[in-house]
């Protein structure tokens, strides 16, 4: 039987992507074509050993990319059971764009209903975090409100002034010290079971550089407001209104010096 | 399109990003760079801060590994758009990517899978390359994949195949020899056969790159320097082609860029000694022909 290219092609992705790992001989689709038919073996190598020579690397390809992308969660779970893992998530999410960049993107969401959320609930929120890193790190460029800048406005403009966070910024609000996890496997430390939090996460680039931090609950409602896009003022309110006991003024300056040293605001 | 409608660039390797503070701080000698296209084809960030910056002392050429010719999906008209973006802030010397499927059915392997060589695909993949040259008004150039499947259906041998969807589509060739030495184990045909049946005038580029012995075949892993039966080939390649601008491939097991830089040197000091070998040969044949002439 002779198959024209698009047959040819979907029964090939089958048998090469259907098990991640193996090789799918009898692929469904109902064409009914044996891979004997199609390929041609030789005394050494048959036709399956040769497709399986790119079903191999479809995987590992895949399960390299993705253990350099999660580290923490690899370190949490151990090699055999990530590997476990990314058989499964390939099943659920093949790749379907052209950079192998987007291959981990529903990883977290995967793990979220996933069995190794039973042992390790937090494990859903570290693969966000470490997700969230790679996506802030090609995130677009925005020119940052510099100092200079901001000791040119007149103070009565400031209550006006519009701003908005830069767009290589995230947050992350998490149940779990999941940062703290990251922060140890980066450092090459033992990591231990995180303690429940909440806990709010701020993820951003400056330069080349991506950086994550903790958030108090007034800077997060702050940051919230910003990155929609608001006067100084609106900013303003949403910080003091979580605020307790301290002076809003001083705690609004330490803070937006902060931001403007980050580099996190951008002028609308 | 003939290679004199491109520069000649020397040698090359490709541009992997644990050379980049190397090559950032030290600005070494180098004649061009290859990128890998999608790695850059991102909204902003580093790998484009990067770009801009390597770009300012050297040629590059995009190289991509998803424009997935063979495929019978539409062309990714998106995808295509981010690569014609690239390219108009960048300005490559040319735009190459590969003669192969990388995926179907809106899913992508992430692998260089090849086409059955035959009239189907032949007119298949023509007319989708005829298209990509159209959107990004520019002759691109289509690469041979190391391969380790042939199919029954296949009609064309894999030499006549290249050389007739370059011909048919109007495009350049980037001949990747080591993917000629991988395919000729593999498959058990000659090499130089297969060099002999290329255009010539359509060869703008070749690749050198290491590979893989797991016995039964030959794996295209990048992960070796070139092997000395490769350098052969290369240099039988020089004889037929002349002056083709040449990179090497490095994707794993990455040394020190000193170590890649070593091999473009070495690239460039074959090449150079063929061609005055070749020439010297042409000026004897000339003196030659004066001397009976006289």
């Amino acid at each position: 039987m002779t198959l024209d290219l698009t047959n040819l092609q979907t029964l090939l992705y089958r048998a090469i992507a259907a098990s991640p790992g193996g090789v799918t001989e009898t692929p469904e689709g109902g064409i009914g074509v044996r891979l004997e038919s199609l390929i041609r073996g030789d005394e050494r190598l048959s036709a399956v050993e040769r497709i399986t020579i790119y079903a191999d690397a479809y995987f590992y390809r895949l399960l390299d990319c993705l253990m350099e992308d999660f580290p923490a969660t690899l370190a949490v779970v151990g090699q055999p059971a990530f590997e476990d893992l990314i058989r499964s998530y390939l099943t659920e999410y093949p790749p379907t764009e052209p950079s192998i960049f987007f291959a981990g993107r529903n990883l977290a969401d995967f793990l979220a209903i996933h069995h190794l959320s039973d042992r390790w609930p937090f494990l859903a929120e570290l693969a966000r975090l470490e997700r969230t890193l790679i996506e802030v790190f090609h995130d677009p460029d925005a020119p940052a409100l510099s100092a200079s800048q901001v000791h040119e406005i007149a103070p009565a403009d400031w209550p006006t002034l519009s701003l908005r966070t830069r767009p290589a910024l995230r947050m992350l609000d998490c149940e779990w010290r999941v940062n703290d996890v990251l922060r140890a496997v980066e450092t090459a430390t033992e990591w231990r079971e995180p303690e429940p939090g909440p806990v709010f996460l701020l993820v951003w680039r400056q330069g080349t550089q991506v950086y994550y931090r903790e958030l108090e609950l007034p800077e997060r409602a702050a940051l919230e407001v910003a990155s929609r896009g608001a006067d100084f003022a609106t900013v303003c309110e949403a910080f003091a209104l979580w605020l307790d006991a301290e002076d809003p003024a001083s705690a609004i300056n330490r803070v937006l010096t902060r931001w403007v040293v980050d580099g996190l605001l951008v002028r609308d | 399109m003939r290679r004199t409608d491109f520069p000649f660039l020397g040698s090359g390797v490709g541009l992997r990003r644990p050379h980049y503070p190397h090559v950032l701080e030290k600005q070494p000698a180098m004649d061009w760079f290859e990128v890998i296209s999608e790695n850059f084809m991102v909204a902003g960030g580093r790998p484009l801060e990067v770009l801009e910056r390597v770009r300012e002392h050297y040629p590059i050429v995009l190289h991509g590994v998803s424009m997935s010719l063979g495929s019978t999906d539409a062309l990714n008209r998106e995808y295509l758009s981010d690569l014609a973006r690239l390219a108009r802030r960048f300005e490559p010397a040319w735009i190459s990517d590969h003669l192969c499927w990388t995926g179907v059915g809106g899913h992508n392997l992430h692998d260089l899978v090849p086409l059955p060589y035959t009239e189907e695909a032949l007119r298949h993949v023509v007319r989708r390359i005829r298209e990509v040259q159209e959107f990004l008004e520019r002759p691109i150039l289509i690469e041979n994949v190391s391969s380790y499947m042939e199919f029954t259906t296949s009609t064309l041998s894999e030499w006549e195949f290249l050389a007739s969807v370059a011909e048919e589509a109007g495009c350049g060739i980037l001949l990747d020899i080591n993917n000629i030495y991988v395919n000729a184990f593999n498959h058990r045909f000659d090499p130089q056969v297969y060099i002999d049946a290329i255009p010539a005038e359509r060869v703008v580029q070749f690749h050198l790159a290491g590979h893989s012995d797991h016995g039964t075949y030959l794996l295209d892993t990048h992960d070796h320097p070139v092997r000395d039966e490769v350098w052969s080939l290369y240099e039988y390649a020089v004889r037929r082609f002349g002056e083709v601008s040449t990179l090497i491939e490095r994707d794993d097991n990455i040394p020190e860029f000193a170590e890649l830089a070593a091999s473009a040197e070495e690239a460039r000091r074959r090449s150079a000694a063929v061609l005055t070998k070749r020439r010297g040969a042409y000026d004897t044949r000339s003196d030659k022909s004066a001397d009976a002439t006289l």
